[in-house]
């Protein structure tokens, strides 16, 4: 949709925005859960929370003394343990690849089911680093550098299975900004060429890590449908198209939040020039 | 429905008996204008010793059976003389009738009278005639006369947003309104963002909005019918006209082809914001373009007195692009070929040709992969109407249309600039082919003095052939059924019959009540990637897994003229339901998908509503004040737990004032004042977070309501008289949008506090507060 928004942008010379007092009717409080489980090291956690007032500023209020399992595809089940408030661990569990997970949450009562599956992950080829000027879209704050480092990361799409991957970077063992998503619809097979925009804090020395989470389809659904949710400062929401709508998620009951199985690959890089 | 059906048979049949009984001559011909030879449409025909009268139809063509004798016809029309005639009529007799424009207003008072009594006791409801004249003193946005934004005064029709062309008809969604221009679809009527349309008001004659029951010789859609006329060209001498604006200048020349027999007009208009960007200094700005231009084409020449061929065309285009980085492109093209013959005095036959073509395409370069992207429609199509005059109370339309439909779904095509392998796959939609045809008749008759009925029936079938691939879905949108059709191959086929009928039934001499009900089938529909003014409209057929659209409309009015029609006022009441509509589904990808139809949700909907209107139409302060009370909701099982939730357009009061003061006899000065009720829209329940993001939260649908919508606009017009005659007139428009600069929500979006990002806002972008304009417009 990126053209609709260069349009808009185009508006904006002419337009204006100011904050106002939208009347907002808040419903009842929801399950919100944040539950992963990957091929690598546990323990793996899942964290419950609720939902709150649209206009409220208080911290999130967080689920205690839930009963939370996780049971595997070959019939072992970890009961997970509450380490803080709201956060549960696995204690043994093990991710596999190609095994499926079931999570079961039991709140007062309340059943919440969720299913995922640890699908093979794609081999990174190569990362290419080069020095380019920044298109005015990638610069997001006014001081930000107006060139910098643009990285391509390379890689081999399996021919004949739908791969759902989600890309990102960390500088060192920061997480970067440039998370993206990506599905073979258009490169089942192909060689393909990913582009990382908008790395303006990179610099001269930095050690570099793509990191390739392979994960569900409804994973990823659930990812394609929230970008037009989440509220960061620039406001993403609401721009028209189809109506909002909570991101489509693999958990019953009409909780909020996903569970997700996945498997990581990475590929590291010093810069030097 | 088979009630219906039968009722519907009766009255066409009783109405067929009446032909046979008088033995009477016609009067008949057409009527023009005297100073460039343009055929008035609606022009009234009256005899007032046998108290009766016709009007002039579509190609300014007059019909009236009257029995031997000596009378005195008038013919009137408004802002024209009226020409009286002693006609002595012992035979068929043609007379065609040219009438001088009005300088006075006393010739005004009289026609405006006829023409407030025509409409009381016509069968029309829900009817609007819009005459050029009010659409240039209305005051516009950036001073682009539009006649799209006009409409959107009257009651019952909602703007479609701030600024926007495009429009909602009693509930109904914009792909409801069949959008005719010389008889040929126009599928997108929109120009960048839709703040203007693609009608440029030089070249238009008149348009007709039809919200309530068309006549049977209308299908197609649900909603309305917007039928606009372009001008014929002046068959008396040659003469050019234009404007000078801020945004777009524009040319109009016009001439006789053979002098009274046949003339052409050509009009063409263009904006010029992209030479503003040719002066920038940024390489990439001034390499790029931002501008749209309409060409309008038209040619008429009568063979003979019987016959009468016009040829008409449309091609209009945006051209949007920055660097060699993005491309938009987007635009109609329509051809019209119209061949008039008169079989008798009484028989008028209309044999139409028509093409219609609106396609978009999306260019974008990312390093050296090159991205097009496209998608349009196609239609060809051919017509035959008939229109007996059997009696001046009794007019019979029977006709016969059927239109070649060509869906492009939408292509994406890579392409590489070094001639290397696409990084990634191009993708085909497979295109979509559909015959859409109909049959109607349709009766205007008068049982008694104080009744009219009009009855039609029309008879629609769509087939849609291959070659191609279909799809089944679940309610989940998995793919249940695959099938391959061979090219020819029927994959569907739905029809429907459509009865229409309305009464008028005088009350008094200046006042009637009338009802009327009409069902209405529409077989194509239209999916869009944003809620309005994007081109980025792709119009589907019906198919295995969508079904046609359908309504059942019912409304009934009273209609009054006060003080010899100087005042009419009308109040109209009316309910629609609508079935099969399209919603999407919860997260639904709607942008150059294949399997769109997964994506979609079926459900109904329900509009009703009052609107009243009071109408001042003579002396040096006109205008009008329209108020629409409405409610429209839906029911779809997938959305909203399956419970009623408001359309978008559910605007619960809209109101148009509209005044027009003549202040001398240089100086014009017009005002209009709007208000309606919010969109209704989808806002947060609440919120959470997830990896640290905030995730607003989402109950029902449509349950939130942008704030309300108001605007004052006003305009002066002055036409200065010169001292010595001249061979050419100018005139000067100047008006201010938004006067009172309120800050109108264009769109209502939600973010974090820049100081903390645990509060969370909403933001409003309003567009053009206080824009001023000024056009000079010149004619020789």
């Amino acid at each position: 949709m990126k053209h609709i928004y260069i349009i808009l942008f185009a508006l904006s010379i002419i337009s204006c925005e100011d904050v106002i007092d939208v009347k907002i009717d808040d419903d009842e409080p929801r399950l919100v859960v944040e539950a992963k489980i990957s091929n690598q090291d546990g323990p793996h956690q899942v964290k419950l929370s609720m939902s709150k007032s649209y206009y409220s500023a208080d911290p999130q209020e967080m689920v205690t003394d839930a009963i939370v399992s996780i049971s595997d595809s070959d019939g072992f089940t970890d009961i997970l343990t509450e380490i803080e408030d709201g956060v549960y661990s696995t204690n043994r569990l093990v991710g596999i690849i190609g095994n499926s997970y079931n999570l079961s949450i039991d709140v007062d009562g309340e059943l919440y089911e969720a299913e995922s599956t640890i699908n093979a992950p794609i081999k990174i080829d190569s990362i290419r680093t080069e020095w380019v000027e920044y298109e005015f879209w990638e610069i997001e704050e006014e001081d930000d550098p107006t060139e910098g480092y643009r990285l391509t990361v390379y890689f081999n799409d399996p021919a004949d299975v739908s791969n759902y991957e989600r890309f990102f970077v960390m500088i060192g063992d920061e997480f970067h900004n440039g998370v993206f998503s990506y599905e073979d619809t258009y490169t089942d097979g192909n060689k393909v060429e990913n582009i990382f925009y908008g790395l303006t804090s990179i610099e001269k020395g930095d050690t570099i890590t793509v990191v390739a989470q392979a994960i569900t389809k409804e994973t990823m659904e659930f990812y394609n449908t929230s970008s037009s949710v989440i509220i960061d400062d620039a406001g993403g929401s609401s721009m028209g198209s189809a109506p909002p709508n909570n991101p489509n998620n693999n958990i019953s009951n009409d909780a909020l939040g996903y569970f997700s199985a996945y498997s990581v690959s990475f590929s590291e890089k010093i810069i030097v020039e | 429905m088979i009630k219906n059906l039968i009722f519907t048979s009766i009255l066409i049949l009783s109405s067929l008996f009446a032909y046979a009984e008088s033995a009477t001559f016609s009067l008949n011909g057409y009527v023009r204008d005297a100073e460039n030879g343009e055929e008035l449409i609606g022009a009234t025909v009256v005899v007032k010793s046998l108290n009766k009268g016709v009007l002039s139809n579509e190609y300014g063509f007059y019909s009236l059976p009257l029995p031997e004798g000596e009378y005195e016809v008038s013919f009137l029309y408004i802002g024209y003389q009226t020409i009286t005639k002693t006609i002595k009529l012992d035979s068929n007799r043609k007379i065609d009738i040219e009438l001088p424009v009005a300088f006075g207003q006393l010739d005004e008072v009289v026609v405006e009278a006829h023409s407030v009594q025509s409409k009381i006791e016509s069968t029309d409801m829900g009817v609007d005639n819009i005459s050029m004249k009010s659409v240039e003193l209305v005051p516009v946005l950036f001073g682009e006369k539009d006649i799209m934004k006009s409409i959107q005064l009257l009651p019952g029709v909602k703007s479609a947003g701030e600024g926007s062309s495009g429009f909602y008809v009693r509930g109904g969604s914009a792909d409801q309104n069949l959008i005719l221009l010389d008889e040929a679809p126009v599928y997108n009527a929109s120009h960048l963002m839709g703040f203007f349309s693609v009608f440029n008001s030089d070249a238009i004659k008149g348009a007709t909005l039809i919200k309530g029951a068309p006549s049977a010789e209308y299908g197609g859609r649900l909603s309305s019918v917007f039928d606009i006329k372009m001008k014929e060209g002046n068959s008396k001498k040659f003469a050019a006209s234009g404007g000078i604006g801020l945004i777009s200048s524009k040319l109009l020349l016009e001439a006789p082809i053979v002098k009274d027999k046949g003339s052409f007009m050509v009009s063409g208009r263009r904006t010029y914001v992209d030479l503003f960007l040719k002066a920038s200094s940024d390489p990439k700005q001034n390499q790029s373009t931002l501008f749209f231009y309409d060409l309008n084409l038209k040619a008429n020449y009568r063979i003979s007195d019987k016959d009468r061929l016009f040829i008409s065309g449309y091609m209009g285009s945006d051209q949007f692009s920055y660097a060699d980085e993005m491309g938009i492109e987007w635009g109609n093209t329509t051809a019209t070929v119209r061949w008039n013959h008169l079989f008798s005095e009484k028989i008028f036959s209309n044999t139409t040709l028509i093409y219609s073509d609106f396609n978009y395409s999306l260019e974008q370069l990312f390093s050296n992969q090159n991205m097009k992207m496209k998608a349009g429609i196609k239609d060809l199509s051919l017509k035959q109407d008939l229109q007996f005059y059997f009696d001046n109370s009794n007019t019979l339309k029977v006709g016969a249309n059927l239109i070649k439909h060509t869906f492009d779904l939408g292509d994406v095509t890579m392409t590489t600039n070094d001639g290397s392998e696409p990084l990634f796959n191009s993708l085909e939609i497979d295109d979509r082919y559909a015959w859409e045809g109909a049959i109607y008749i349709s009766d205007d008759f008068k049982p008694t003095e104080w009744l009219s009925v009009t009855t039609g029936l029309r008879y629609s079938i769509f087939n849609v052939i291959g070659e191609g691939t279909y799809k089944l879905y679940d309610l989940d949108g998995n793919i249940t059924e695959t099938k391959e059709y061979e090219e020819g191959e029927t994959v569907v086929t739905y029809d429907g019959l459509e009865p229409r009928i309305s009464f008028s039934a005088m009350l008094n001499s200046n006042s009637s009540i009338k009802a009327g009900y009409a069902k209405n089938n529409q077989y194509i529909h239209m999916v869009s990637a944003a809620a309005t003014g994007t081109p980025f409209d792709v119009w589907y057929p019906t198919s295995p897994m969508v079904k046609p659209q359908k309504s059942d409309q019912y409304s009934i009015g009273y209609f009054r003229g006060i003080s010899d029609g100087a005042w009419d006022l009308s109040a109209e009441l009316y309910y629609k339901d609508m079935y099969n509509q399209v919603d999407y589904k919860n997260g639904a990808n709607i942008f150059m998908n294949e399997d769109i139809e997964g994506d979609l949700a079926f459900g109904k909907a329900r509009s009703y509503g009052s609107e009243l209107m009071l109408r001042k139409n003579e002396g040096r302060l006109k205008g009008w004040v329209s108020y629409t009370l409405s409610k429209t909701d839906k029911t779809f099982s997938q959305i909203n737990d399956g419970n009623r939730y408001p359309a978008r357009q559910d605007r619960t009061h809209d109101i148009s004032i509209v005044g027009m003061y003549k202040i001398d006899d240089q100086w014009d000065f017009s005002a209009n004042w709007i208000y309606y009720t919010g969109d209704a829209v989808t806002y947060p329940s609440g919120k959470y977070v997830i990896d640290g993001e905030t995730y607003a939260m989402y109950s029902d649908r449509n349950a939130g309501r942008m704030p309300d919508y108001h605007r004052l606009d006003f305009g002066f017009t002055y036409n200065p008289i010169p001292k010595k005659p001249r061979k050419y007139s100018s005139s000067w428009n100047f008006s201010l949008y938004n006067a009172y600069g309120r800050k109108n929500a264009f769109m209502i979006y939600f973010r974090e506090n820049e100081d903390n990002p645990d509060v969370t806002e909403a933001v409003k972008v309003s567009l053009f507060t206080f824009i001023p304009s000024v056009t000079w417009n010149f004619k020789f």
